[in-house]
């Protein structure tokens, strides 16, 4: 009865012991945030480019002839004192050059400087009107861009990328970053390295070259054309017998649909040339892909 | 009884062990940028931009290095290096010099000449580089040359009116170190040593010995763009620097054995540059002096030369903005720059020959107007071209007794400094 009576309380110390320890484990972050907030008036012909670092992007039309921005800095540590400093090392600059503004956020480090020990990220809240061009340049962040209709240009590595409702000449370039897509119309050029595709609703020609990724494109709505060119990646392409095909595969598992009856057939050959006219007048898709898969529904 | 000491020892172990574990707290984590899977991702920044990821198989250059702080000497140089087969390239020279006399040189000398040449070079850390993985086809690296070529000098001594024509063929040997630097930039330093056979009379052939540094513009096909973001650590996008303390390594030694005779020279140089707050404005200051000693080995005729200068300017960056609002720079000192200050420099020369001293000189006091484009360069570089014109006083002296004299003059500077930051 005492070794039970033991062991129970053994039981209970240990639960007790983890819980109080976790209790006392936790570490309160202060997190400091300083916003920065204006407007530049904008005319015809203006471009704004972005460059970025740990940023948080946030970029939509409006309807007036100005450029907004709201931004915060945000340093989290556990002391106060370190988060004030790093804080003071992450720097928000704009200004014009020319016909383009600039904006930038980036740690600046004096000789001698410490870098940063805080979380350090910056949110952008920018406003813009519908036809300005637009370059971003982030590093480790998100970017979000939507209802624009002019030209885009981003470069990024490591952050994700969504476009919501983006139409004009849309231009990115992703490292490590996911990149999706809804209601993109125009010529839209992907070029994409370790990062995945999403594409929903998209229009108008798309180009895509990417190098290991998952590929989804869904429902087209007056595409022109899709040529994508593709490296070890795995394509999903769902829009049903609504296209001309022409496939240039090598090594790559194909998931043909039903539909897509093309002569001569598959010989399992490692090399796969398909050209499917079914529908001769509708828009092509062109599709080369070595080493991955494929699949069409 | 028996019981307790353990439980106790495992509460406290428990404790510990969760403590360990919930104190973590968020933190910001540097870790090395480069863990990609191309090329490129093996190199460390400052290899990136000698452009060791790229294959370089022919290589345009232009030198630029344009010195006339002191001796009033200008170079143009043009070379095409083409590479053979591994490790090996050939290396075809047009050469021109110009010793301008801008009234400083008491001498009042003029020489100019012209001179091709072709050498083969064998990069000799070539299965080096392979073993550890690292490109081998880019021309950077250390190599050994052999070479050989035709030149044609010029000489007007101005006082004397005496005219020389003279043709040598330049036969060497060179051990050097080259790397392309971002796109459009190179850098070649080294040793030489060769004979210079004349066809104008043997008494005209020489043998020789010298430092060489030839820097300026590269060309060749590229096949990937730079991506700037990746040289940050070297271009220092991030870094506000407030104060330089550097020293121009371009020429700081100079030996060299020509016709029999011995010149040697040094030119140690320190700038202090302060930035004036977070303003693009700063207060640069240079002092250095060269020393140089000469002597005929089958004279008895030795020269002992010293050319010290001090400048004093105010820069102001006008690019800086720019630069860091295009995330090249942050706000440091490290950009185009325009310049207004004061400037002195003298050449003082003691002459001996058979016990016998002779002692002329010269002085340059006077304003100077320039622009530049001064670029800091990892840790420890930095680059600065600049050009400059100046008016002021120059103050001559020479003869036994001493014959004084000053002029209004005109000066015309061309600076190319690579160097060292403490």
């Amino acid at each position: 009865m005492k070794k039970i009576i033991n062991i129970i309380l053994l039981i209970f110390v240990l639960i007790t012991a983890v819980f109080v320890s976790a209790a006392m484990g936790q570490t309160k972050v202060q997190v400091l945030t300083k916003t920065l907030d204006g407007h530049e008036k904008w005319t015809k012909g203006m471009k704004l480019e972005i460059n970025g670092e740990n940023a948080v992007i946030h970029c939509e039309a409006h309807p007036g002839n100005s450029i907004t921005y709201e931004i915060e800095i945000i340093a989290k540590h556990a002391d106060k004192e370190r988060a004030e400093n790093d804080l003071k090392k992450m720097k928000w600059i704009s200004g014009r050059q020319g016909k383009t503004l600039f904006m930038r956020n980036y740690i600046e480090l004096a000789a001698g400087d410490a870098r940063p020990e805080s979380s350090l990220k910056v949110i952008w809240h920018i406003k813009i009107p519908e036809s300005c061009p637009l370059t971003i340049n982030n590093y480790f962040g998100e970017i979000t861009i939507e209802n624009t209709n002019s030209t885009i240009n981003i470069i990024s590595e490591f952050a994700s990328i969504e476009l919501i409702n983006t139409k004009g000449e849309i231009m990115v370039e992703s490292k490590f970053g996911d990149i999706s897509g809804k209601l993109m119309d125009g010529r839209i050029e992907i070029k994409s390295t370790r990062s995945n595709i999403h594409l929903e609703k998209a229009a108008g020609i798309i180009i895509i070259d990417a190098m290991l990724a998952q590929i989804n494109l869904e429902d087209f709505t007056r595409l022109e054309v899709l040529n994508l060119e593709a490296e070890k990646s795995e394509i999903s392409i769902n829009t049903g017998n609504k296209f001309r095909y022409l496939l240039d595969l090598e090594n790559t598992d194909f998931e043909k649909p039903a539909w897509m009856i093309y002569d001569p057939p598959d010989k399992n050959e490692s090399i796969r040339k398909v050209n499917f006219i079914e529908l001769p007048d509708r828009p092509i898709i062109q599709i080369k892909q070595s080493i991955g898969t494929l699949e069409i529904n | 009884m028996n019981l307790s000491t353990p439980i106790v020892l495992l509460t406290v172990a428990a404790f510990f062990i969760s403590m360990a574990g919930k104190a973590q707290t968020d933190s910001l984590g540097y870790a090395a940028e480069y863990h990609h899977d191309s090329l490129v991702e093996y190199l460390t920044p400052i290899e990136y931009a000698f452009m060791f990821h790229e294959e370089t198989k022919w290589l345009l250059k232009s030198n630029l290095l344009i010195n006339s702080d002191y001796g009033s000497v200008s170079n143009l140089k043009l070379s095409l290096e083409k590479k053979i087969v591994k490790g090996f390239s050939l290396n075809a020279v047009l050469f021109n010099y110009t010793g301008f006399n801008l009234g400083i040189n008491p001498f009042g000398t003029d020489d100019y000449g012209i001179e091709l040449s072709l050498e083969s070079r064998w990069y000799y850390k070539h299965q080096k580089y392979i073993r550890k993985n690292k490109p081998t086809a880019n021309l950077s690296g250390s190599y050994l040359a052999l070479g050989a070529g035709y030149r044609k000098a010029f000489t007007s001594w101005t006082s004397a009116t005496e005219h020389t024509n003279l043709e040598f063929i330049p036969l060497f040997a060179k051990w050097g170190i080259q790397r392309r630097f971002l796109k459009r930039g190179f850098v070649d330093v080294g040793l030489m040593a060769g004979w210079n056979k004349s066809l104008s009379g043997d008494s005209w052939s020489t043998l020789f010995f010298n430092t060489y540094v030839d820097a300026g513009l590269a060309f060749t096909r590229d096949r990937q763009k730079l991506d700037f973001d990746k040289l940050c650590p070297v271009l220092r996008c991030h870094a506000a620097d407030r104060f330089l303390l550097k020293t121009n390594l371009v020429n700081i030694i100079n030996l060299a054995y020509v016709r029999e005779s011995m010149i040697g020279s040094i030119a140690p140089n320190i700038s202090a540059e302060f930035k004036i707050g977070t303003s693009p404005f700063s207060i640069n200051t240079k002092l250095g002096s060269k020393f140089q000693y000469s002597r005929m080995l089958n004279h008895d005729f030795n020269t002992y030369a010293m050319s010290p200068q001090l400048t004093i300017e105010g820069r102001y960056y006008y690019s800086l903005h720019r630069r860091m609002l295009m995330g090249k720079s942050g706000n440091g000192l490290s950009a185009n720059y325009i310049s207004l200050g004061a400037t002195y420099r003298g050449q003082y020369y003691t002459h001996n020959s058979d016990g016998n001293n002779y002692r002329e000189g010269s002085s340059f006091v006077g304003l100077k107007v320039g622009t530049g484009i001064q670029r800091l360069i990892s840790e420890h570089l930095y680059l600065d071209l600049n050009i400059g014109f100046g008016y002021g006083i120059a103050y001559n002296y020479t003869g036994n007794p001493r014959i004084y004299s000053n002029k209004g003059k005109a000066i015309f500077d061309l600076g190319f400094g690579i160097g060292y930051r403490f």
